[in-house]
């Protein structure tokens, strides 16, 4: 197992490097300078090169990339442009909101989708089954900003129920989660239902119904048991796109997540801040990617890591 | 996974699994048939269908110009009296906030949006599927080269991608198109490349090697068309997509450029309408959502045809 | 495989539990005793929380380093300045000092007397010796100051700012709370200079500990202090207790709560969570009418321009064209909500030394035709850029639409604010819709940044002309302000409407929203407002 961890963080290595490298060309090719575009009003030329200079920016790009890289590697991504605090210090400070949001987000795609599948195959071709794949389709086929927006004012404006924006609330995490959760249930859904059709038409879940154990507790035990398996690939592919999701939701709910950090650090060309979250994105990929290849090989043990 | 994930897709679409050869023996029903039995698809399809039409003929169906407007028409209920230099017609659903006739703009909304969809994807095909055919085919340090980077291209955030290339581009029409193609290539090549690892072997790729044939003509006679299936599916489920990143786009001040309409940025501008003049975000929010659930239903749809697996 | 699932199952499920036990954790605050309210001499009621939902938390609180106007008011709340606007008039008068600064003869050297009763909020008293700190900091190189601008007309400020010199040799400290400022050359606006938030005063031995951490952690003399700073959420200021102006502030604390998405601040807004906000155009006649809040205004120092870049626009005839065909009136009444005038002059009136008797600018569709047509442009196709994240699309696009009927395609373009600065400060900027707000009322402040020929190069309009740069240098250190002013009208009539090298369409009121109960906003002409003054009804 460990070797295998390893192997695969060893692997990751050159993707890293790769997303680094991209982001490093993408924020020098890409116009808008650092220093610019912190002023508001006039900026005269002078002042930029004087700022340029004292910043560094003005030394040759591989020098500047080569000293990024050189610095990550001993866990120091850098201090923010405008603000001087630390990149790290400002990717863990935000790192909790985007964990809630998206973990709490997981939850709601789980138990949203995985229901919907299974009720959509075992009443296949049945206005449920079509019920069950319109409704989680058409979750995702608003525009999430929208989406929000019309959320907010409904449940917060008109009805009240639950806090607008911010996370000063108990409740706060209830809107955003089911925003950004419900979109990607349908894959799940998908993805449910195919997989159970499968293992009902199986020899062993066939020969279960014909012991004459309750219907129920066949599909429990057995057909969804297997069914989840390539489910939980799935689980693993979306987080890359809950966390995308989650850069939209944090900006419109008022979430201080990383995603708010990394749209705001774009905005202000705050190169270290982009650098460091981009970076960190591609971390969690990574990662993510690996615990999904660990989690399908211990759920079924036919599949051998290699 | 052809799709961009940055607005979420429907389903990624893994490479489905080697046919089980058992269906292969089966007198299954053909592709069209399964097709058919999808009903949803079925209804998706119409929905696609009347949406072109729209698109195509906006011109005949608009009562006005889109781009036009008098400011002292603005926000007009719906069913007032256009101004003169307007047109002869009534706003039928109103004039946004510029007093521009609503409808006329929703109606050549459609021409955009859906060029958007269709010709990011086909940006997305055409990058994705010869990069992805070169590296199943030949294998060894081209494989090796393509495949990495897509993982890169995995590994970065594609809305920030995207976001980059906009700011590099500028808005418009035509940048929207290569930003979304180009964020999205990765896993179309990765798609084709696990399709043609799998075809390579077959018996008739064989053949057609021992017979001399080029190798660019094996890829493109015999292992692409063969790959069709996935692919297809693929490229419908990554419309949508494409069409929500317009969207999302839009949003974040990077879509078309103004006053161009397309559903996205109107319903970008409506937003701020949404508690005194819900239409104009409602809206085209509808004929968005109308028009991308139809695509997944359809991707859906042939997914089920293409791939016996699932609807045995 | 069942256990596993559970595993992750319950694993999201703590994450859940966690974040919501983290949150229910903050209690109400307990009930306040009933205490009797506590009033000022006018009726103005003492305490209450005041909110403002903001779209991005401040980098940092240094006016030194921080340009945007969210800092210049959190300046306004947080520090002080050596002199002040009186009210929202454009009067100045003494802040930190104890009068207004005596000038010699030669109006170059200023004297300076301060206040010796303030303390900043750490304890330590402001003395003269802090003033010198702060403004060698502007001028050292190492603090990346933005706004130099502010002192370099004193002596020996571009030796430092070259680092050929670490101390000011125009500023001599006379006493514990007195020195000297000694000017390069004499300068008209000087004084106005420091009444600008990015002229603060900072508490000189805090600041030097701090370093450039100094602005996430800024301590100041002002009516309040940063009290809690969490990142891209919440910044809280508390009223502070010692200012040294008694009576002064009257809320206890001041919460700032970040929110990106307009459309959300103006729901809390409309919930009744937030005290004040911008006004977005679709609900400002909500806000007229008395429907959500109450709609506050104040005359304010901006004037509103459409620039065409003189290397894209070589024709006069084509400017003066363009200038016909834009109804500024219809633009002000329908996007604007006739919140402010049509402009007849870039200075803005109210200024000493504005064009205040021009004839202004004449709307005629058909004339513009006709001027277009001797010019010899047809089908002319301008490309206008539009800052993303501003509010002008509307007037954008409306100027859009009265250009298209005479025959001009002026598409617009949006580009987000980093391209666009960087365009701009090359000169690369074709055209595009602007506004400029004051920094000091004087004409100077107009007229040097947008057409003196370096300067104006960096705003995108290339005016480049040696005469206009002579006046322009000249009136500087003019004494005899009546024949200073007289020359920046000359200047301007011809600028405006003999070349059309610029063309300016309306001054707008500054207006936002309110809750009911919420009294004394106060901002002074250049758009800057603390909340010093500001109280809410008893609840």
């Amino acid at each position: 197992m460990l070797p295998y961890i390893l192997r695969r963080l060893w692997a990751g290595i050159p993707v890293l490097i790769g997303v680094s490298l991209i982001t490093f060309v993408l924020m020098h090719v890409v116009p808008g300078d650092p220093v610019v575009s912190m002023f508001s009003k006039r900026a005269d030329v002078e002042t930029i090169a004087r700022i340029r200079h004292e910043m560094g920016l003005d030394r040759p790009l591989p020098v500047q990339y080569g000293d990024f890289v050189w610095d990550a590697v001993r866990g120091d991504l850098g201090s923010s442009f405008r603000s001087h605090e630390p990149v790290t210090g400002m990717i863990a400070h935000a790192l909790p909101t985007t964990v809630r949001l998206t973990g709490s987000a997981a939850l709601v795609m789980l138990f949203l989708g995985i229901p919907a599948g299974v009720l959509a195959a075992l009443k296949r071709n049945s206005w449920i089954d079509y019920m069950s794949t319109v409704t989680t389709l058409s979750f995702i086929s608003a525009p999430i900003f929208w989406v929000a927006i019309i959320a907010q004012i409904i449940f917060g404006l008109k009805l009240g129920w639950l806090p607008i924006s911010g996370k000063d609330h108990a409740l706060w995490l209830v809107m955003p989660a089911l925003v950004l959760g419900t979109r990607y249930a349908a894959s799940i859904a998908r993805y449910t239902r195919s997989a159970m059709l499968e293992v009902l038409n199986q020899d062993y879940v066939r020969t279960a119904r014909a012991k004459g154990l309750m219907e129920r507790r066949v599909i429990m035990k057995h057909a969804l048991k297997n069914a989840l398996v390539p489910v939980l690939t799935v689980v693993g592919l979306e987080i890359g796109g809950l966390l995308t999701g989650s850069i939209l939701t944090e900006s419109v709910f008022g979430l201080p997540g990383v995603g708010l950090v990394t749209i705001d650090s774009i905005g202000a060309r705050d190169f270290p801040v982009i650098q460091g979250t981009v970076l960190f994105t591609a971390v969690i990929y990574v990662i993510m990617n690996m615990l999904v290849d660990i989690s399908y090989s211990l759920v079924d043990p036919r599949i051998r890591m290699s | 996974m052809a799709l961009p994930k940055m607005t979420g897709t429907p389903a990624p679409a893994p490479a489905p699994p080697p046919a089980d050869p058992e269906a292969d023996l089966k007198t299954g029903p053909t592709r069209w048939t399964r097709f058919r039995r999808h009903k949803l698809a079925l209804v998706g399809m119409a929905v696609i269908g009347l949406m072109i039409l729209i698109a195509i003929l906006a011109p005949l169906l608009a009562p006005a110009d889109p781009d036009r407007g008098d400011l002292f028409a603005k926000l007009a209920r719906a069913g007032s009296q256009m101004p003169r230099q307007l047109g002869t017609g009534k706003f039928l659903m109103g004039a946004d906030y510029m007093g521009r006739d609503l409808l006329s703009r929703l109606l050549y909304g459609a021409r955009i949006s859906l060029l958007v969809g269709f010709v990011a994807e086909a940006v997305i095909l055409a990058i994705g599927v010869p990069l992805g055919a070169i590296a199943g085919y030949y294998g060894g340090k081209v494989d090796k080269i393509i495949m990495r980077t897509a993982d890169v291209m995995f590994a970065f955030p594609d809305l920030l991608f995207a976001i980059a290339i906009m700011f590099a581009l500028g808005s418009g029409v035509i940048n929207l198109f290569i930003a979304l193609g180009f964020v999205g290539w990765a896993g179309m090549a990765r798609l084709v490349r696990g399709q043609v690892l799998q075809v390579k072997e077959r018996d008739f790729v064989e053949a057609a090697r021992a017979s001399g044939a080029p190798n660019w003509l094996i890829i493109i006679r015999h292992i692409l068309p063969s790959c069709l299936g996935p692919v297809i599916v693929a490229a419908t489920l990554g419309i949508p997509g494409a069409i929500m990143s317009e969207a999302a786009l839009s949003y974040l001040g990077l879509g078309v450029q103004p006053p161009t309409a397309t559903w996205g940025s109107m319903i970008n501008d409506g937003r701020g309408y949404l508690l005194h003049a819900p239409i104009l975000s409602i809206a085209p929010g509808l004929a968005i959502m109308l028009t991308v659930l139809s695509f997944n239903l359809v991707g859906d749809g042939l997914r089920d045809a293409f791939d016996p697996r699932s609807n045995k | 495989m069942k256990k596993y699932l559970s595993f992750v199952i319950a694993l999201l499920m703590v994450t859940m539990l966690v974040s919501t036990a983290c949150t229910a954790k903050k209690v109400e605050n307990p009930p306040q005793p009933k205490a009797e309210v506590k009033k000022g001499p006018n009726g103005e009621v003492y305490g209450g929380t005041y909110h403002i939902a903001i779209n991005s938390e401040p980098p940092v609180i240094d006016p030194q380093v921080d340009t945007t106007l969210q800092v210049y008011n959190l300046s306004r709340n947080i520090f002080n300045t050596l002199i002040r606007y009186k009210g929202n008039s454009l009067e100045l008068e003494p802040e930190l000092l104890a009068e207004m600064p005596k000038t010699e003869a030669d109006n170059v050297t200023y004297h300076f007397k301060l206040r010796n009763d303030v303390k900043f909020t750490n304890g330590t008293p402001l003395m003269a010796k802090d003033v010198k700190y702060t403004v060698e900091r502007m001028l050292n190189p190492t603090t990346k100051a933005q706004n130099t601008w502010v002192y370099e007309e004193i002596k020996g400020a571009q030796d430092v700012i070259d680092k050929k010199a670490t101390e000011l040799a125009g500023f001599k400290i006379t006493g514990d709370y007195t020195f000297d400022l000694i000017l390069e050359r004499p300068f008209g606006p000087f004084l106005s200079n420091l009444a600008t938030p990015p002229a603060s005063i900072y508490p000189a031995d805090y600041a030097k500990q701090q370093g450039d951490q100094f602005g996430r952690k800024p301590i100041g003399s002002g009516p309040f202090k940063v009290a809690d700073w969490k990142a891209n959420e919440l910044l809280a200021l508390d009223k502070n207790a010692d200012y040294f102006e008694k009576g002064f502030p009257f809320l206890d604390k001041v919460e700032y709560k970040v929110i990106k998405e307009e459309a959300t601040r103006w729901l809390e807004f409309a919930k009744g969570n937030t005290d004040e906000e911008s006004i977005p155009t679709a609900e400002f006649d909500a806000v007229a009418k008395g429907q959500t809040g109450v709609l506050l205004k104040y005359v304010a120092l901006n004037t509103y321009y459409l620039a065409l870049n003189q290397d894209v626009v070589k024709d006069k005839r084509v400017r003066q064209a363009i200038s016909m065909a834009i109804d500024r009136k219809k633009i002000l009444s329908v996007v604007r909500h006739d919140q402010g005038v049509v402009a007849k002059s870039f200075v803005t009136p109210g200024i000493p030394g504005a064009l205040t008797n021009a004839a202004g600018f004449e709307y005629n569709p058909e004339k513009a035709k006709q001027l277009l047509k001797d010019a010899g442009a047809t089908g002319l196709k301008i490309e206008a850029w539009q800052r993303g994240g501003d509010k002008v699309v509307d007037d954008s696009l409306a100027i859009q639409q009265m250009l298209k009927d005479i025959g001009i395609d002026w598409t617009v373009k949006i580009v987000d604010k980093a391209t666009f600065n960087d365009a701009r400060s090359k000169g690369n900027v074709p055209s595009n819709f602007g506004n400029w707000w004051a920094d000091y009322p004087d004409p100077d402040n107009y007229l040097y940044t947008y057409f003196q020929s370096k300067s104006s190069k960096s705003m995108s309009v290339n005016y480049n002309n040696a005469d206009a740069d002579k006046i322009l240098a000249d009136a500087r250190g003019l004494a005899d302000q009546s024949k200073r002013q007289k020359m920046y009208q000359d200047l301007e009539t011809k600028l405006l409407y003999d070349e059309y090298a610029l063309i300016p369409l309306f001054h707008l009121y500054e207006y936002y929203a309110a809750q009911k109960g919420v009294h004394g906003n106060l901002a002074n002409p250049t758009g800057v407002g603390g909340l010093k003054t500001v109280w809410k009804d008893a609840k």
